[in-house]
């Protein structure tokens, strides 16, 4: 017997979902760049664990990169964890999110911006996880910033991570994270185009070309 | 009551110390720049201090001397050396023999703003060269910072340029990998620097001040206690 506000709530993120759906092309990007010119990855082996329900930075998972003046550049973030996810006092479907800000704004795909589905690093499973339940966790944003000083530009990347009480329970759910890595990356000459039109392989499946073909026609 | 007097002006003094040496430790207050003219612009009419290296012979061997009052340059290579260039001198590091090539600007003199050219950027180079500050906070933001080769050559160099609210105690210039190879040609040189003069802060003096005489005043009250 589910209560009328968990009705609503999941009648109202259907809908949501539907509309989001029908616009999905409009959340489609891609991101091309030159040669990598700059690395730089922020390692940690202490173990944090948080049950905060708005977005707080991860301590140790943040940076700051600089971009050169009058370059356009690819940044690209990648963070990965031993993670786990538990609410062993609530059956109901909680989650654990983390987010990547690139320069204040969340690098791209904008889960966390642009929701209602918001980017899940690991789920409660209904309440099944337990403080036993690691797992290793990876995910990347990307974003084009463009510097057109002539002095460096400073550019703060973070992890940033909270939890989703989505059933409301007096419990919230417990999200720890250990051995984690934030890799970022900057590349120049960086683009960022979004598709029109659906295809499979970009822009040679739009022109009816199958990547295969496109690879015999250049022979 | 007397003592209690005494022990809590010593730990206001002992406090105001901490605090003068301690004033800087909050991350440093950066503005960089990539543009000679915007630099002076901002340093306004604050005296500097220069250093062109015209009046050095060509070829000196510049390894532990002042480019500026509280400044000298050092490197991991074998020499540093006042070079006569296709124009005019500058400040350059051989033979490179090592995978890296550093400059390293030590400064033991409370520097805020700081500004030099990189002359002869190679610009065949495949990657970056990477400038490092260091403060006196111990401030590591502004560290690994990328310099891209733009065709910099000795006329046309690449500017650098920090004002900071925070003493700068180090400027590290790491030259960018070689082309075919990691021991191959030298590639840049250090010309044309200039630097606001160094002026210690006077808070960070007065609360110095304030926080000496507090410990001397039980002396001096213990000592006209004794005259009457």
């Amino acid at each position: 017997m589910k209560h009328p506000c968990q009705r609503l709530a999941a009648g109202a993120l259907f809908s949501l979902a539907a509309i989001t759906n029908a616009m999905a092309l409009d959340g489609v990007e891609v991101f091309t760049s030159g040669s990598s010119f700059f690395k730089r990855v922020v390692t940690n082996t202490n173990p944090q664990t948080t049950s905060t329900t708005v977005f707080q930075d991860l301590p140790s998972a943040g940076t700051t990169i600089f971009v050169p003046p009058q370059t356009a550049v690819l940044v690209s973030a990648r963070f990965d964890a031993e993670a786990r996810c538990s609410n062993t006092g609530s059956t109901a479907q909680d989650w654990c999110e983390a987010q990547i800000l690139i320069g204040g704004v969340e690098g791209s795909p904008q889960a966390s911006t642009f929701g209602p589905d918001t980017y899940a690093v690991k789920s409660t499973n209904a309440g099944a996880e337990t403080t036993a339940s690691w797992a290793a966790q990876s995910f990347s944003r990307h974003r084009c910033i463009r510097n057109t000083s002539t002095a460096p530009m400073a550019v703060n990347v973070k992890v940033q991570w909270k939890v989703t009480n989505f059933g409301g329970a007096t419990a919230v759910p417990d999200f720890w994270i250990d051995d984690s890595a934030l890799a970022i990356d900057m590349s120049r000459d960086c683009t960022v185009t979004s598709p029109t039109t659906p295809g499979t392989f970009g822009a040679a499946a739009a022109k009816g070309i199958t990547a295969s073909d496109a690879q015999s026609n250049a022979r | 009551m007397k003592h209690h007097t005494t022990h809590l002006q010593r730990l206001a003094a002992a406090s105001l110390l901490a605090i003068a040496a301690t004033s800087g430790a909050h991350a440093a207050n950066v503005t960089l720049f990539g543009d000679r003219t915007a630099f002076l612009t901002a340093i306004g009419a604050a005296p500097v201090v220069t250093q062109d290296f015209e009046s050095f012979a060509d070829g000196t061997n510049m390894a532990g001397v002042d480019i500026l009052p509280g400044m000298t340059v050092s490197t991991n290579l074998a020499n540093l050396k006042v070079f006569q260039g296709s124009g005019d001198k500058e400040l350059f590091a051989t033979t490179r023999d090592f995978p890296e090539a550093e400059y390293h600007i030590n400064i033991n003199s409370a520097y805020k703003s700081i500004g030099f050219d990189i002359d002869a950027f190679d610009p065949g180079t495949p990657g970056p060269g990477f400038l490092d500050f260091y403060f006196a906070d111990g401030d590591t933001t502004y560290q690994g910072i990328p310099v891209l080769p733009l065709n910099a050559t000795e006329n046309d160099p690449l500017f650098q340029g920090i004002i900071s609210d925070t003493a700068i105690t180090k400027i590290v210039w790491r030259e960018g990998p070689e082309v075919g190879g990691i021991n191959c040609c030298e590639e840049t040189a250090l010309d044309n620097f200039v630097a606001v003069q160094a002026v210690p802060e006077p808070s960070t003096t007065l609360m110095l001040l304030a926080g000496l005489g507090m410990v001397g005043l039980p002396a001096v009250r213990r000592r006209i206690g004794l005259m009457r």
